[in-house]
């Protein structure tokens, strides 16, 4: 090695601790499956979990730093990048501690679980800072393959396999189809680097055609990363066939990482400092974007109405939202990522606090059919309110967190002079009130057993953690929405600077 | 135009032709481990993509490297691909992709 490497790799290493303390968990929990005999879900647990609370600070501390690259442009450490950390490591806290209480996991390793799962976070947390399109390729990789085990760990199970076997197809179909889009950009720009790249797409003249090809090449795997239609298909039979803990988790993490690659790829290469991309001469870009923002709601809510199993209406509810937080990137403003960025914080409260009371019941109840929650108002008063909290901020009624989160995003569409697409999802939430308010009707309204369900004195303790964080983050929000701001403000900073 | 003489286009037409047999091979094979091999084609068009514009457009190693990734991510992913397979036919019997269809809706 050459002195110079030595001495990048000396000054990176420091801007790189998040990653360093989740793979020196995923070690220590890979040797410790290895040395014991029996491994218990509660004991690699609390490892796990302290590895990703030592994140947690690591990354809130990097928080303060400038923007910084590291590793020969590979990587960039920004507050957006940072963002994303701190929420990924919240949200997979949050689902170590519901896998611990799981009772379907219970038979399978503990240590292999956790291990893919740190997996998936790290390769989450490269994607959200990876600036070259190799980088960005492996870490969405590092997303994917573990993933595909995940969706299958319950190996006795037909439909957990059944669903490994849909993901691990449409996922590598998928990103093998983005790489062929990134070879050609790489043959027309000559660049690896976003700034290369946007340099070059800005001050060479590219055929259209061509251009317009590979964008949408990439747009398939970044599509089917946060499942907007029309590459959705994997999403409902995955979400079903998972484990519980595991569905919560795809329906939250690797889409946060979907949306920050497809921000910061997005916005780094066709910003040209102005709020439209820079794609294609008479091409309307910000229209195709409004038109899969619109489908993706549409479809997500109207398929969610004639669901009979809870997980499946919750995979539809996460499309829907998808397709509200498009909105957010019909123009390349800052409104609109601020947005997203609010509107990530909120729906990981409440989608992951919806998913906790489903898995809490989940272990006295006979199938995730959405019958088994009749009268559930009367078996357990307690998660009955907190699940209608829940889905009562899903559909965005104040003064619940969705109501402002969805707020922040019509107002960005309003802003990018989208009127349409503002009716359109206004109309949705109105739609999706059909589904989610029937959850809360079947609860209270319809006569079901009788037979109390006890839950879990941890399972309580995160529902009134998560419930009144909806509802500090509905009647509080300025802190969450300057927190989404100052993140989001790095990228147009740069982008001004570099058209200055 | 020399025709006779290998060049960039003659690798970007071949690659192009090699992504569309794979895209085919996945729409159309019933049976899984053909649908992988689709899959596995699609991958190698991108490599040739890369390593013709990297010794034609860009004259740096770059793309190669790219492509060596690449190849190690396609084994990786063909050995969970390929274990997901084996678990499929344990539960069905069967490793044609249409008849794994318990979930419908």
């Amino acid at each position: 090695m050459t002195p110079e490497i030595i001495h990048q790799i000396k000054i990176s290493i420091p801007y790189f601790v998040p990653e360093l303390m989740l793979s020196a968990t995923f070690i220590l929990v890979l040797i410790g499956e290895v040395l014991t005999k029996r491994s218990t879900y509660t004991g690699f647990g609390i490892i796990t979990a302290g590895g990703l609370i030592a994140t947690l600070f690591l990354s809130v501390q990097m928080y303060k730093l400038p923007e910084t690259s590291i590793f020969f442009r590979m990587m960039v450490v920004d507050q957006f990048a940072i963002f994303f950390k701190i929420i990924f490591a919240i949200s997979a806290v949050l689902i170590v501690l519901f896998s611990m209480g799981s009772r379907e996991l219970r038979k399978y390793s503990a240590g292999e679980y956790y291990c893919l799962l740190l997996a998936v976070v790290l390769g989450m947390n490269l994607l959200a800072s990876s600036t070259n399109l190799l980088m960005i390729w492996l870490a969405l990789e590092l997303v994917s393959i573990p993933s595909y085990l995940l969706s299958g760990f319950l190996k006795d199970d037909k439909l957990s396999v059944e669903a490994s076997l849909k993901f691990v197809i449409y996922g590598s179909v998928s990103t093998a189809i983005m790489l062929f889009g990134l070879s050609y950009l790489y043959g027309m720009t000559g660049a690896y680097e976003i700034n290369d790249l946007r340099a070059a797409i800005s001050t060479t003249h590219m055929n259209s055609v061509v251009l317009l090809m590979t964008v949408s090449l990439i747009l398939v795997g970044v599509g089917y990363k946060i499942a907007a239609v029309p590459f959705h298909f994997w999403l409902p039979d995955v979400f079903q066939g998972s484990p519980t803990a595991i569905t919560a988790f795809f329906s939250y993490g690797p889409k946060a990482a979907g949306f920050a690659f497809l921000i910061r790829f997005f916005y780094g290469v066709f910003a040209q400092g102005g709020p439209d991309y820079h794609v294609v001469g008479t091409f309307h870009w910000p229209t195709l974007m409004a038109m899969i923002a619109a489908i993706t709601m549409t479809v997500g809510n109207v398929v969610a109405i004639w669901q009979t199993s809870m997980k499946r209406m919750l995979a539809y509810s996460s499309i829907a939202h998808v397709g509200y937080m498009m909105m957010g990137f019909v123009l390349l403003q800052q409104q609109g990522i601020q947005a997203i960025l609010f509107y990530l914080m909120v729906y990981m409260v409440m989608n992951l606090g919806a998913f906790l009371v489903v898995i809490a019941l989940s272990s006295h109840m006979d199938s995730d059919n959405l019958s088994q929650y009749r009268g559930l108002g009367s078996r357990s008063p307690f998660a009955a309110a907190i699940l209608a909290m829940f889905m009562l901020s899903l559909t965005g009624i104040p003064p619940f967190a969705g109501f402002i989160g969805k707020f922040y995003l019509f107002a960005a569409a309003i802003h990018a002079k989208f009127y349409w697409l503002v009716i359109v999802a206004v109309l949705n939430s109105v739609v999706s009130f059909v589904y989610y308010g029937g959850v809360v009707r079947r609860m209270y309204l319809e006569e079901g057993s009788r037979e109390a369900i006890p839950v879990p004195v941890l399972s309580r303790a995160l529902m009134i953690v998560l419930a009144v964080a909806v509802l500090v983050m509905g009647l509080y929000w300025s802190p969450f929405a300057d927190y989404s701001q100052r993140s989001a403000g790095i990228l147009f900073e740069n982008i001004s600077l570099a058209f200055r | 135009m020399n025709w006779v003489e290998p060049g960039l286009y003659h690798y970007l037409v071949i690659a192009a032709l090699l992504f569309c047999l794979g895209l085919l091979a996945v729409l159309s094979r019933r049976n899984g481990i053909a649908v992988l091999m689709g899959i596995e084609l699609i991958l190698n068009a991108a490599n040739i993509n890369f390593v013709a514009f990297s010794y034609y457009v860009t004259h740096e190693l770059g793309g190669h490297v790219f492509v060596v990734f690449v190849i190690l991510l396609a084994a990786i992913e063909a050995a969970v691909a390929l274990a997901i397979v084996f678990a499929i036919y344990r539960h069905f019997h069967s490793v044609e992709v249409p008849n794994v269809n318990v979930m419908k809706g």
